[in-house]
């Protein structure tokens, strides 16, 4: 079993969501990678962001095939679900949306284990482009 | 290869669904850009039709300021991230003659919506007349906000946003039902102690 732990820090960008102000976002949370047959990479997302009194948590999981440019770069494309709850004051609502994640890697490999830098791209579909974040992270493959 | 055109026809799955929540996330439930009109149907004791167009925006301390010409009255709203407030002036008329108690900023709408989210602001102002102090109370407070869908001049509506707006002046109060439709805005009124109900005919908003 292979587990990568990437520890992000968040650059929150966001142009259709006017309360999203204020930002906590991880989405690479760690991603696990059974076994060398299936190299398929889980993903776990959490975010948060606020403005005023509107809060905004997503929370979900992705999975996508890591591919490798040379030995030094690599691309990991994903797709995932996020549950979504939004509140305001006593009031809340909650949704699933789709996600599409699109992570960059450059790897420093070391004797024992490989350190990273990166970053994410991540579109949440709806029918009005543009609820967009940017993630970079580090983190280390063990 | 397999793995490949799996990926892609789940990614085109996912891209072809339409997605509700996100709409009710992102959509604009007041559009305000100078040239959009509404044109509604007003039906009660006597059936006409009236517009709303927003006609100019201004620019306050980062703010945007819209006059909205609904059906001759000039309406004024502050429009900031994640709210809009209406600019009303309040006065009396005493003895014949107008008196001002000044402006003030009514919360009309918290976007995006929340089901079953409410709000309510008391204004309690006064000014003197001829030596005479005279009060005006107001009150708006807006609740009943559901989610749901609606079929209006024929035409459905769905991720729809109904609230109950209550404005109280003095003594006398108003009761009023809006329903906002995702990048359109107001689609229908209904006042039911005058038992008149506005109903969106057509619409045009600049991109």
């Amino acid at each position: 079993m292979n587990i990568i732990l990437l520890v992000a820090f968040n650059l929150f960008v966001s142009s259709s969501v006017p309360q999203g102000a204020a930002a906590l976002d991880t989405p690479s949370g760690f991603s696990v990678m059974i076994g060398e047959k299936y190299k398929v990479n889980y993903d776990l997302i959490a975010s948060y962001y606020t403005k005023s009194d509107y809060e905004v948590r997503l929370y979900g999981i992705s999975l996508g095939k890591e591919l490798f440019l040379g030995r030094k770069f690599s691309i990991l494309p994903e797709i995932g679900i996020t549950k979504v709850t939004r509140t305001r004051e006593d009031a809340s609502e909650s949704g699933f949306l789709p996600v599409f994640i699109v992570r960059f890697a450059y790897l420093f490999s070391t004797e024992s284990s490989t350190f990273q830098i990166g970053f994410s791209l991540r579109e949440a579909f709806n029918e009005e482009p543009g609820f967009d974040f940017l993630d970079f992270g580090i983190g280390f493959r063990m | 290869m397999k793995n490949l055109a799996l990926t892609s026809l789940i990614l085109a799955l996912v891209l072809g669904c339409k997605n509700s929540f996100s709409t009710r996330m992102t959509a604009d439930y007041f559009p305000l850009k100078r040239g959009n009109e509404w044109l509604f149907d007003v039906k009660g004791d006597n059936n006409y039709q009236i517009t709303i167009e927003v006609k100019d925006i201004g620019l306050v301390h980062g703010d945007s300021l819209f006059s909205v010409d609904v059906g001759g009255e000039v309406y004024q709203f502050e429009r900031k991230s994640g709210s809009v407030k209406r600019i009303r002036e309040l006065f009396t008329t005493y003895e014949g003659e107008r008196v001002d108690f000044g402006i003030v900023y009514e919360p009309y709408l918290l976007l995006p919506p929340i089901e079953g989210e409410n709000w309510e602001r008391e204004f309690n102002l006064s000014s003197v007349y001829r030596e005479e102090l005279l009060v005006k109370d107001f009150r708006i407070s807006v609740d009943s906000v559901i989610h749901t869908s609606i079929v209006v001049n024929s035409e459905n509506y769905e991720n729809v946003y109904r609230l109950k707006r209550t404005v109280v002046e003095d003594n006398d109060s108003t009761v009023e039902y809006e329903w906002f439709a995702p990048n359109i805005g107001l689609i229908k009124k209904e006042i039911p102690a005058d038992s008149v109900v506005w109903e969106l005919l057509s619409f045009k908003l600049n991109e």
